[in-house]
């Protein structure tokens, strides 16, 4: 009966999120606080719906009810709990569901934490949230229904693909999906501004916590999935430019421009219809990625949910909402009031260089993702763009924007002199080009790119370091004067620093790792030997396990090197006997920031195949970006941004946090 | 209660509820619009944002020049707002409170109208702990095989010492297809008792069931097992054989083939079967010559066996393309060139209507024989 009322609640939803729609338009359109109300109150039961719908399919997927074919087909009973409940989002259904969850989520939390903003924005935005729900749940109802039931009940689930079966990836969806979805609410909020015509500093600070949260997600998302291929792929590398990580990294790239944008509207009034344009397009990208995920267009090891034909309903779906999205804006962005005045030097200048980069980075990285699907198409040759492709189009624009990051920051608004900032930032220079002579002749003798990397990572890191310093006027007042004021210093500039110093942490890891990394392969048979680096590995011998639902051969390999005393590490090779799959679990042993990374293979006449990694500084790949996403996380906390506290003194109630 | 009227009543409460929620906010939302000012809420922004460029330069944060500035500018907006008033808001009358209700009442029935074609109203949820339960207090003999092993597994996640219910539950799995899973379970029993000659064979037999007959080391490792528990083991010798001759050791293999065959009676089936084998591995590939080469006219008499049960069967089921083929191709062999011409005939007659498989028959019939 949970799984009926489930289903039926999913209906509901649906039918909620039509009622939202309805009355929200309708209340702006007759200036009547009932309809407002009521079309407030339909979105947060649109939630509780989605919500509940979404608990019994977990439930279903827990108790192992096969009768429901979407647990039949993703789930067995042997899978370890953890597991069964992550499967509830590894199919296509599944995934829909969680995608419903956040954008219902968030209209519902438009609707109840949105109390200082105009009736007329917050009824268009709740509305135009209303209709991606109508969109997305009404696809999930009708051609992606994940309550559907078998009259034939199999006595066992399909298992689910066991490179799926791990922690890492049963948090990397949720946190992928709320950041993607995140952006929904900027799309309505830009879809209401449009209509209303109005883009101005107080939109902008509306918008902003909204895009810092989306962004902070998305970035812990796209963070996790790629530690995960590290870890889990057994290939050595993080990232691999492949369509589906781009399709994450384009509303990322879109994202970070809007942060930026979203800040010029802010403080100068200037930007709107730009910064409006960015909402579009991140949510766009954001439809974009789950099409390409679910549509078959794509192979990939991350395209896990499959399906042509619902592609081409998904297709129609960001048809509609993006293109109603950017032919509203065509129409009505001309009408929007220009802002304030700026010279090109100034902190406005360098936010609009920085959206200039990364609006080019993010085409950049579409064409190179969409450009062989369309060419395959049409020709019906496969073409493949891979990392070489983006190392050159992306690589020098992201760095030339990097570039800019510490600058930015030491420009007062307005107008500026470029000398003096440049002159503060002499340490930054000095660290990066010691930094890059340092990679030049000692990490990576001779490979340039990864010294220039080192300097980008050095230039970035004290640059932000130096804009704290300046802040808290270091050097020219007494310590404790300084230690003060940086005490004191808004929490908004806190996460941007953070999140700059992580930009640089991300590029210093990713250079090294890329120019020094080593890599040997041998067949052992036990008690041979593999150099790696510094590191000789010894095999002990391979036992075989039996897992909880798989069966594993697990080497011992002894490990000897610098600082290194009597360690074993043991990678496995694990076969899944009801999906007739294997996988390879990684041994990882982190020194400092380094990884030393080994990969049992294949046995073969008593031998085993096993694949070393050394990667230098690899660790720091994935602590930048949670630096950054840390950043925002603050910046979030910065009590500018609640709104609740600028309203305390109108209405004593409305105190609460988050807006 | 029947399951159905339970889940309905649930349903109606869940869709009031909701409905009871939406009217909340809407009575809340229009008792405010009747207290709130006129200010738009852009105001509280801008004033805040001055509020914040004095604190900033109060703690010394922010540089005279840029406070003034900074203060200029919001003050302007401050004042531009001032401007504009907020969206007058009415509380909303009884038309909308009407066309409201309408709309709830109206969604409720769409609601379950695409319920109705939708979804399956009442069915029951069925947990895989249920169905066990239910399955355990059935007549266990006539349980499907897969059912059963589901049974003997809880059984055995209860007591995974019993050697017998393991026994059982192996079974089962090799019963219902799962020769993995049933690896899995006689392996577990063997470790437990690794001199039982039947878990360690069971095993042996289920790992070559999992790779469709292919010696893996896995299978090895277990053949070997019983190898060792029973020296003589017929299906062990001929595996372990088998895997010499696959990895390339064609002499040991047939050494180890050739001594089975020798051990089995003359006009064995597996005897014939072996010999092929043989003679394959030897690459001597066909059963034309195996045949030339034996003598034996038990050997003979035995093919001729053989053949004549296949065409015997074939009378039965005249509809076997591929047994046709065979029947011709073997007397061929025989050198019975008129009972090949007899076969060829009542094939052509049963085939008569389609020629094309007549066709595949007579080319089949003439390829070189396997």
């Amino acid at each position: 009966m949970i799984v009926e009322l489930g289903a039926f609640a999913l209906i509901l939803a649906l039918m909620l999120s039509a009622v939202q729609v309805a009355a929200s338009a309708g209340g702006r359109i007759r200036g009547e606080a009932s309809l407002r109300g009521a079309g407030e109150g339909a979105s947060l039961g649109a939630f509780l719906c989605t919500a509940f719908a979404f608990g019994a399919l977990m439930y279903a997927f827990v108790t192992s009810d096969f009768s429901v074919a979407n647990v039949a087909e993703n789930s067995h009973t042997e899978k370890p709990m953890l597991y069964k409940v992550a499967a509830v989002w590894g199919s296509h259904e599944g995934s829909m569901m969680l995608w419903n969850l956040a954008l219902t989520g968030f209209g519902a939390a438009v609707a109840i934490f949105g109390r200082g903003l105009p009736h007329g924005l917050k009824s268009l935005t709740v509305a135009s949230q209303g209709a991606l729900q109508l969109l997305f749940i009404g696809y999930t109802v009708l051609a992606s229904n994940p309550f559907v039931r078998l009259t034939q009940v199999p006595v066992e689930g399909n298992s689910l693909n066991p490179v799926l079966q791990d922690p890492l990836l049963a948090i990397h969806p949720p946190f992928l999906y709320v950041g993607y979805v995140g952006f929904s609410v900027v799309f309505s909020f830009a879809i209401a501004a449009l209509i209303e015509g109005r883009v101005d500093a107080a939109w902008a600070r509306w918008v902003r916590p909204w895009t810092l949260a989306a962004w902070s997600l998305l970035t812990v998302g796209i963070t996790l999935g790629s530690f995960w291929a590290y870890y889990e792929l057994g290939w050595g590398g993080w990232w691999f430019w492949d369509p589906v990580e781009n399709a994450s990294f384009m509303p990322w790239l879109a994202g970070t421009a809007l942060l930026h944008s979203a800040i010029v509207t802010e403080k100068r009034g200037a930007l709107g219809g730009w910064t409006v344009f960015l909402a579009l397009t991140a949510f766009g990208f954001s439809m974009l990625g789950g099409f390409l995920v679910r549509s078959g267009v794509l192979t990939s090891v991350h395209a896990f949910a499959v399906d042509p034909k619902r592609g081409v309903l998904l297709l129609i779906i960001l048809g509609v909402a993006a293109g109603s999205g950017f032919g509203l804006f065509a129409w009505r962005a001309p009408k929007l009031a220009p802002g304030g005045v700026f010279s090109p030097v100034s902190r406005e200048g360098t936010l609009v260089l920085n959206n200039l980069f990364l609006a080019a980075c993010a085409a950049t990285v579409c064409l190179g993702t969409l450009y062989p699907l369309i060419r395959e198409a049409l020709t019906g040759e496969p073409i493949s763009v891979g990392p070489p492709y983006f190392l050159l189009t992306f690589g020098p624009l992201m760095a030339a924007c990097m570039l800019l990051v510490p600058l930015g920051p030491l420009l007062p608004w307005k107008r500026a002199d470029l000398l003096t900032a440049l002159k503060r930032l002499w340490p930054a220079a000095a660290v990066g080009v010691a930094a890059a002579l340092y990679g030049l002749f000692l990490i990576a003798p001779g490979k340039v790119g990864a010294a220039f990397a080192l300097f980008l990572g050095g230039w970035l890191v004290v640059g932000g370091l130096i804009e704290l310093a300046q802040r808290a006027k270091v050097g020219s007042l007494s310590p404790g004067m300084s230690l003060r004021r940086l005490a004191g210093l808004p929490r908004g500039a806190w996460g941007m620093t953070l999140a700059h110093i992580g930009l640089g942490v991300f590029v210093l890891g990713a250079g090294v790792e890329n120019a020094a990394k080593i890599e040997a392969a041998a067949i052992m048979q036990t008690g041979q030997q593999l150099k790696v680096g510094a590191y000789t590995l010894t095999m002990q011998g391979v036992d075989v396990l039996e897992g909880p639902n798989y069966t594993a051969e697990r080497a011992k390999l002894s490990v000897a090197g610098p600082g290194v005393r009597d360690m074993t590490i043991t990678p496995e090779r694990r076969t899944y006997p009801a999906s007739r799959q294997t996988t390879s679990q990684v041994a990882l042993e982190r020194r400092g920031v380094s990884d030393l990374y080994v990969v049992l293979g294949e046995a073969r006449n008593g031998a085993w195949t096993v694949r070393a990694f050394w990667n230098p500084w690899a660790r720091l790949i994935f602590l930048g970006p949670f630096l950054m996403a840390l950043g925002g996380v603050i910046s979030l906390s910065d009590r500018r941004l609640r709104l609740g506290v600028a309203m305390r003194r109108t209405a004593p109630m409305a105190a609460e946090p988050a807006e | 209660m029947s399951g159905t009227l339970i889940f309905w009543v649930a349903a109606a409460a869940l869709t009031v509820g909701l409905g009871g929620l939406l009217f909340a906010f809407s009575a809340l939302a229009a008792g405010k619009a009747l207290s709130a000012g006129p200010e738009d809420p852009s105001m509280a922004v801008y004033r805040r944002q001055l509020e914040e460029l004095d604190e900033l330069a109060n703690r010394g944060l922010l540089p005279e020049a840029e406070q003034r500035a900074a203060r200029a500018e919001a003050g302007r907006r401050l004042i531009s707002a001032a401007d504009r008033r907020a969206t007058p808001e009415t509380a909303g009358g009884k038309v909308t409170k009407v066309a409201l209700l309408a709309g709830g009442v109206a969604a409720a029935a769409g609601a379950v109208a695409l319920y109705l074609t939708l979804g399956s109203p009442g069915a029951a949820d069925q947990p895989f702990k249920t169905r066990v339960k239910g399955w355990m207090s059935s007549d266990l003999e006539f349980l499907p095989p897969q059912e059963l092993a589901a049974v003997l597994r809880q059984v055995v996640a209860r007591r995974p010492q019993d050697i017998q219910g393991l026994t059982y539950l192996g079974k089962a799995e090799i019963a219902a297809g799962e020769s993995a899973n049933a690896a899995r379970t006689f392996g577990h029993a063997r470790r437990l008792e690794p001199n039982n000659l039947e878990l360690v064979a069971l095993e042996a037999q289920a790992l070559l069931t999992e790779s469709e007959d292919k010696v893996t080391p896995e299978a090895e490792a277990a053949l070997k097992r019983v190898l060792a528990l029973s020296p003589q083991d017929p299906m062990a010798r001929y595996y372990l054989a088998k895997a010499a001759v696959d990895a390339g050791r064609a002499e040991e293999g047939v050494k180890g083939w050739r001594a089975l065959a020798d051990e089995l009676p003359v006009g064995d089936e597996r005897r014939l079967q072996l010999e092929q084998q043989i003679a394959r591995a030897s690459g001597k590939t066909s059963l034309a010559e195996t045949v030339a080469k034996s003598d034996a006219p038990a050997q003979q008499a035995f093919i001729k066996a053989m053949v004549s049960r296949l065409a015997g069967r074939l009378k039965e089921k005249p509809d076997d393309p591929e047994g046709w083929a065979r029947l011709i191709r073997a007397y061929g062999v025989l050198g019975d060139k008129e009972e090949q011409q007899r076969a060829l005939a009542t094939a052509r007659e049963v085939y008569a209507q389609r020629p094309a498989v007549m066709l595949e028959i007579e080319k089949e019939a003439t390829s070189a024989p396997q």
